[in-house]
């Protein structure tokens, strides 16, 4: 008897429930997915947008890369946030699978960096609202190096000088492959990726992987490896654990590394990508952008978008974002209140950075290109030209599509 | 009430009846398991509609199935049993069988990046799209609710585009200019908005978070000059698309007509056309395909692809053999040094054989995942202990990662590990059940140790352990994480392919589908998956046949 009252109790629990549910939904709500660092800061800076608006937020924590593969999954299936952090890259294949929604700035447009904001143009609709700007540039050792080269025949003499001298095990260092971190040195070089048109936009049907300047600062890199200057099977890790020991002088990385060299001591500053020659333009690094997005499917999208404009969009927010994920802000107002040298250095160095590409055909370029770079380090007797040739007639068919 | 209990016991476990019989002959037992079934029901009932509504019918259809089973198992005796299987079988079928239709349906379907939504998702997307027409101005919006009706709003609107000078005020079906609207007693706010209109009152940013999800439905102003809101901006959008019977899109703005190809909208007519019917864009350039699209059947086109795209097909070869290679060597070596052990330990003669066999488990239990991590460490190049140690004594550190033939040595080295607890623990089982007397005989017969191991000890176990050496082949034939996780398939072969040098075919696959590509490809790499599967299936079939050989050794024995 006992044992039946009990179902009966939570039977009735169970039908109870439902009204309470239902009655629940008279305030709004917004799922928004972020990663862990951005996840504290929304959660601990909501309130007051909850307040104002009289919604609830729900911060869910993804891995960054995951929110990526997990919305065009979750979204479509009706189980997907109605807001999501994420990279501009990512926009070719969100937009192309349908599940971001494009959002208006109006005028708030202007009080953001137009490099970050045109990062999250696609297709001349803007489809995200940016919070971070990151690029690369060279990280030197103030004990081993007074003046940054301006020049990579300037790295090449100095790291011969460096290891002659036993300073250092080397000079100049790079991780093997990572088409990311090689960008800069073939811009540097007159190589190029993607050709753009007179607005600024990248043209797909414009490969520049071999090009001539792309194949002269890929045999240049591989010169240096031949010659024992740079080591060979460096992976990122391990590149990046030489140059914090102070075993190495030079080395490209980006924002995310400045907090373990501080941590670890290390006296460093960061200079702009040398140039090729005497007096030719520094190497022009990628931006990366990060901003919020609405997702197409959101229930209440005006709302996601005034979640956008008014919360992320506010200095507040921004600057408590720049100061958990050391990314320099997006927003002018917020940029111009940091004052930290080696950001500052990054900045210089991105100043003539150009946006990555975000078309869904992505994967084939880095895929190929990385593969070429690779082998061309690997094994110094390989021809760049080749290399780079073959590259470039794979992500030529890839993209139209064979 | 009182009585119910009483009887129960009565005619309950002592008189002999079974646990059902109580449940069955109880009216509250019956009245619960037809109440529990009734929810069952009305929530597959709704879950189906919801799922049909959706246009996910293959969902829908085993979620019927299952239903109707577990209708089938409760309401008719002869299907008693079933009662108790019915959630494993429920489970079975919605996480196994379901997933493995569902692989196969999509191996002969186009789902993919750009198209991966259903026709009714991806028509709800476009048929969202709305588009401003030329030299229609734009609008700040503030709401109002009027007093009267509170489900009647309207809206204060001050230009944001040099194409209106006019601030407005528009409600539902009508249109004001704003030096038409009597703001009575009520003073502008420093915007130039009223903060209050006779008749209506002015919301605040918590009334419109409220009703933020019903806002863009309202039209606004009069039915020939429909003002819409459109996130910061109000203004005369228009719906971009239009959608014929036929299924192909008319757009609005430019007079396109977009006819679904494959489940792709690409541009079949238009105002500006080629002659060998180009269609064309205001600028003359070759108008795009728009998305997003959907999914649709596209029969044996992965699997032709998957053959005559020789970028694909080059590698596959080569890649197979390596992993065929992979998971011969994994189980042969792992075998080979846990029998060699379990051998070591089993022989009476090893003092702390206890404490060492333990030890020896201890890769065993650690995760995969983490172990590989650690091994990736020991053979870094430059960093790494072995090679440090091998540099030490003044020989060259093998390139454990970007030499083609060292990072097959390093992802069979880490199998070793991995992998010789396991058979040390099934061959140890297996050696402590042979029968001892035949080794009496054998000694009679004057056979040395060595023969006794190779013509008794080694056939009687394989019959034991054979199939789990088959489990355990199939196993590495898919074995990710190591791969993956140790040198993601590098070093590279060519930048003309996808394939690197310790790629199996699973890390090939997964490149494919997704790294190396236009996006994600789910279609094409479900058709793989597919071709694994059968390669797996065929390889585990012969080698049940080898092992009943070796059965059939041990009936002479």
């Amino acid at each position: 008897m006992k044992k039946h009252l009990t179902l009966m109790l939570v039977v009735v629990m169970v039908l109870g429930a439902f009204p309470m549910a239902l009655q629940a939904q008279d305030t709004p709500e917004l799922l928004i997915w972020a990663d862990e660092t951005r996840a504290s800061v929304i959660e601990e800076l909501g309130a007051s947008f909850e307040e104002e608006y009289g919604v609830t937020l729900t911060v869910q924590q993804l891995g960054f890369g995951d929110i990526r593969d997990q919305m065009g999954i979750a979204a479509p299936a009706g189980e997907g946030p109605d807001v999501i952090i994420g990279a501009h890259d990512w926009l070719g294949q969100l937009v192309v699978d349908g599940v971001v929604a494009e959002i208006d700035l109006g005028d708030k447009a202007d009080l953001f960096s137009p490099v970050a904001v045109q990062a999250f143009t696609y297709d001349s609709k803007l489809y995200g609202v940016p919070y971070a700007v990151e690029n690369i540039g060279l990280f030197y050792n103030t004990d081993l190096i007074e003046t940054p080269p301006a020049t990579w025949a300037e790295v090449r003499e100095m790291s011969q000088a460096l290891m002659d001298s036993g300073e250092a095990e080397y000079g100049f260092i790079r991780q093997e492959g990572d088409p990311y971190h090689f960008f800069p040195i073939q811009t540097a070089f007159g190589g190029y990726v993607f050709g753009l048109d007179a607005d600024g936009n990248y043209m797909a049907d414009d490969v520049g992987i071999d090009s001539e300047g792309s194949i002269a600062a890929l045999a240049f890199i591989q010169g240096m490896v031949k010659d024992g200057l740079i080591p060979a099977g460096l992976d990122g890790g391990a590149a990046q654990t030489l140059f914090q020991d102070g075993q190495a002088a030079m080395y490209i990385t980006g924002p995310w590394n400045i907090e373990n060299f501080v941590t670890a001591g290390l006296p460093f500053a960061v200079a702009p990508i040398p140039a090729m020659e005497e007096g030719g333009a520094a190497g022009k690094p990628f931006l990366g952008v990060q901003g919020f997005m609405v997702s197409a499917f959101s229930e209440n999208p005006l709302l996601a978008e005034l979640f956008l404009t008014e919360f992320v969009a506010s200095e507040e927010v921004q600057m408590a974002l720049y100061e958990k994920g050391g990314r320099a802000p997006a927003l002018l107002s917020a940029q111009e209140q940091i004052d930290d040298s080696y950001l500052a250095g990054l900045a210089v160095a991105g100043a003539e950075g150009l946006p990555m590409p975000a078309i869904p055909e992505m994967g084939a370029v880095w895929s190929a290109w990385g593969d070429a770079v690779t082998l061309a380090m690997q094994d110094t007797e390989a021809d760049p030209a080749e290399l780079f040739g073959l590259a470039a007639e794979t992500i030529r068919s890839t993209i139209a599509g064979e | 009430m009182e009585a119910q209990p009483t009887q129960n016991n009565a005619s309950g476990l002592p008189g002999g009846k079974t646990l059902a019989a109580i449940y069955g002959s109880s009216w509250f037992g019956t009245a619960f398991r037809l109440g529990a079934l009734a929810l069952i029901d009305a929530f597959a009932i709704w879950f189906v509609a919801q799922l049909a509504g959706e246009g996910e019918w293959i969902l829908a259809g085993f979620v019927a199935v299952v239903t109707l089973g577990i209708n089938a198992a409760y309401l008719l005796n002869g299907l008693y049993p079933y009662r108790w299987f019915s959630p494993g079988l429920t489970l079975l079928i919605i996480m196994i069988i379901y997933p493995t239709v569902f692989t196969v349906y999509v191996a002969f379907t186009n789902y993919k990046t750009g198209n991966n939504l259903t026709v009714q998702q991806a028509e709800t997307q476009l048929l969202k799209q709305l588009y401003l027409p030329e030299d229609a101005p734009t609008y700040s919006w503030t709401v109002f609710r009027s007093s009267d009706d509170p489900d009647t709003y309207a809206l204060w609107l001050i230009p944001t585009s040099d194409l209106a000078t006019e601030t407005l005020f528009v409600p539902e079906g009508a249109q004001f200019s704003a030096s038409e609207v009597d703001l009575g007693e009520f003073e502008l706010d420093d915007d130039g908005i009223p903060t209050g209109i006779p008749g209506y009152e002015r919301l605040g940013k918590a009334d419109i978070g409220i009703i933020a999800a019903v806002l863009p439905e309202i039209e606004f102003g009069e039915s020939d000059n429909v003002i819409k809101i459109k996130g910061q901006r109000a203004g005369i959008f228009r719906q971009k698309y239009t959608l014929n019977d036929d299924g192909s899109l008319y757009d609005n703005e430019t007079g396109v007509l977009y006819k679904a190809i494959e489940g792709t909208y690409t541009p079949t007519e238009g105002p500006n056309m080629t002659t060998d019917g180009v269609v064309l864009d205001a600028d003359g350039e070759p108008l795009d395909v728009i998305r997003p699209g959907y999914y649709v059947p596209i029969g044996f086109d992965n699997f032709q692809r998957l053959i005559e795209n020789e970028r694909i097909r080059g590698p596959f070869i080569r890649v197979f053999l390596w992993t065929v290679a992979h998971a011969f060597f994994s189980v042969l070596l792992t075998f080979s040094l846990g029998l060699f052990l379990s051998l070591m330990l089993n022989a009476g003669f090893m003092p702390g054989r206890a404490i060492l066999r333990t030890g020896l488990l201890v890769p065993y239990a650690i995760p995969a995942f983490i172990s590989v991590l650690v091994w990736k460490g020991l053979l870094n190049e430059h960093l790494g202990v072995v090679n440090k140690a091998v540099e030490y004594i003044g020989l060259e550190g093998p390139r454990w990662t970007s030499n083609q033939w060292w990072v097959k040595v390093g992802i069979l080295l880490i199998q070793l590990w991995l992998g010789f607890p396991y058979m040390m623990l099934i061959t140890t089982g297996a050696l402590q059940s042979l029968p001892g007397d035949i080794y009496e005989a054998a000694k009679v017969d004057g056979a040395s140790v060595w023969q006794q191991f190779w013509n008794l000890t080694l056939p009687l176990l394989l019959v034991a352990v054979g199939p789990l050496l088959i489990a355990s082949f199939a196993f590495n034939f898919n074995n990710f994480t190591i791969v993956e996780l140790f040198n993601e398939g590098n070093p590279p072969i060519s930048p003309d392919t996808a394939a690197g040098h310790s790629d199996i075919l699973i890390t090939y696959t997964y490149q494919l589908a997704f790294g190396s590509g236009r996006g994600a490809d789910y279609g094409f790499a479900s058709t793989i998956s597919l071709v694994i599967f059968l390669m797996v299936a065929v390889i585990t079939f012969f080698n049940f046949r080898f092992t009943q050989s070796w059965e059939e050794i041990s009936e002479n024995v």
